[in-house]
């Protein structure tokens, strides 16, 4: 179980689509161990977000406009930042998913699979179990 | 109820996503009033599956397994919706219908196997009593006056929210069809510049019904406030429709409209 202790994992997700926003909003307030803390529309904001903010994670779409997740992977990392991203994807690619991997994803989730692959995606970049894991706490 | 409000905003402020979120909350109203134009069904039995507190059966049909899941979480928070299907292309779309018959089926527009359109054309021609509501992440005017055509209930563009989708399941249940206005006028702006169609020739008294229709009044107020009963009303609704050669409603007020027989602004 989740120690109370343990802050929850911080996320900061962009994504041009409101549609994935929403969703994705809804489907971690439902996990204890993740609290979104902000979300942005492109690579602009996602930056801004995660200077202001320095989350565990930057959940980022690869395409959006004003420059997609790299843009915004890279410039985070030219800051210092140790926000760690995990890119969101609809294309199954390996230019896209080479090219998001170059600019320091940890891990490429694609928005067709189940969003339990997002989670233990973004836990595994905080360096976290699954709140179900550790039954023995 | 936004699940998003149980985060705990930082100090000194709300969160992005909560302020977005609220936003949404006093923008969007869940009934049709100002900004949505709504047409009422005939009632009692133009909707025979419809029984009075039975859950609404929703099916959603989108692509991205994530949109579809995160509309789930959102639509079982209501307690008079029900999920009976969740599908990721037009076949799966049409097997759902066939196999759980929801009474609205969301449908996304872009599938990998054929556009929302189409399916709904499909899903209609065998299951006229399913109501369709067009998702849209592409937006557009041809989108929207495709999924008119294919007698869609509704149509969110876009930008749509959490509300707005709630909304527009309940208003399709109910047999009205929802539309933004700025969507609407899009297409009214579209049709004006499409060459102009065959108006047809409305007696005085069909005329009076489509700008009844027009000002979205519902069956009932039009029969009451005309003093016709509701079946002669649902008659001149036939042959309007018949004349202006549309499929819905909707579209008969979008051609007559845009033939200048009738004019939006006119809306008091």
């Amino acid at each position: 179980m989740l120690r109370s202790s343990e802050r929850r994992i911080t996320v900061v997700l962009a994504d041009d689509q409101r549609a994935i926003i929403d969703a994705l909003t809804r489907l971690f307030a439902e996990q204890p161990d993740i609290e979104l803390i902000g979300a942005g529309r492109n690579a602009e904001e996602a930056l801004r977000l995660c200077v202001e903010h320095e989350p565990d994670v930057a959940v980022l779409d690869v395409r959006m406009p004003q420059g997609g997740g790299a843009v915004a992977a890279i410039e985070m990392r030219s800051r210092g930042l140790k926000t760690r991203v995990v890119a969101l994807s609809a294309f199954d690619d390996k230019a896209t998913r080479d090219h998001m991997m170059a600019a320091g994803a940890v891990s490429y989730v694609l928005k067709d699979r189940p969003v339990g692959e997002l989670l233990e995606a973004i836990r595994q970049a905080a360096g976290r179990r699954s709140p179900g894991e550790d039954v023995a706490g | 109820m936004q699940n998003v409000a149980e985060a705990e905003p930082p100090e000194g402020g709300m969160h992005p996503v909560t302020e977005m979120l609220l936003d949404d909350v006093e923008r969007v109203n869940p009934t049709p009033e100002r900004g949505i134009i709504g047409f009422m069904e005939p009632s009692g039995e133009a909707s025979p599956q419809k029984v009075a507190g039975e859950r609404i059966r929703v099916g959603i049909v989108d692509d991205h397994a994530m949109v579809a899941e995160g509309l789930g979480v959102l639509l079982r928070e209501q307690r008079d919706l029900e999920i009976v299907g969740i599908a990721a292309t037009v076949a799966e779309a049409i097997e759902l219908v066939e196999r759980r018959r929801p009474h609205v089926l969301l449908l996304d527009y872009r599938l990998p196997d054929g556009d929302g359109a189409t399916a709904a054309t499909e899903i209609l021609r065998r299951w006229p009593s399913t109501k369709v509501v067009m998702l849209s992440a592409a937006g557009g005017d041809e989108l929207l006056a495709r999924s008119i055509e294919a007698g869609c209930s509704g149509f969110l563009p876009k930008d749509r929210n959490g509300h707005e989708v709630v909304s527009a399941v309940r208003a399709a249940y109910r047999g009205e069809s929802l539309i933004p206005t700025s969507v609407l006028v899009g297409l009214l702006d579209r049709l004006r510049r499409a060459p102009q169609g065959k108006a047809g020739d409305l007696t005085q008294r069909e005329f009076e019904v489509l700008r009844l229709l027009a000002k979205g009044m519902s069956t009932a107020g039009i029969s009451s406030l005309l003093f016709l009963s509701e079946h002669t009303v649902r008659n001149h609704v036939r042959n309007i429709l018949a004349k202006l050669g549309a499929h819905s409603k909707l579209e008969a007020v979008a051609v007559a409209a845009r033939d200048g027989i009738i004019s939006l602004e006119d809306r008091t």
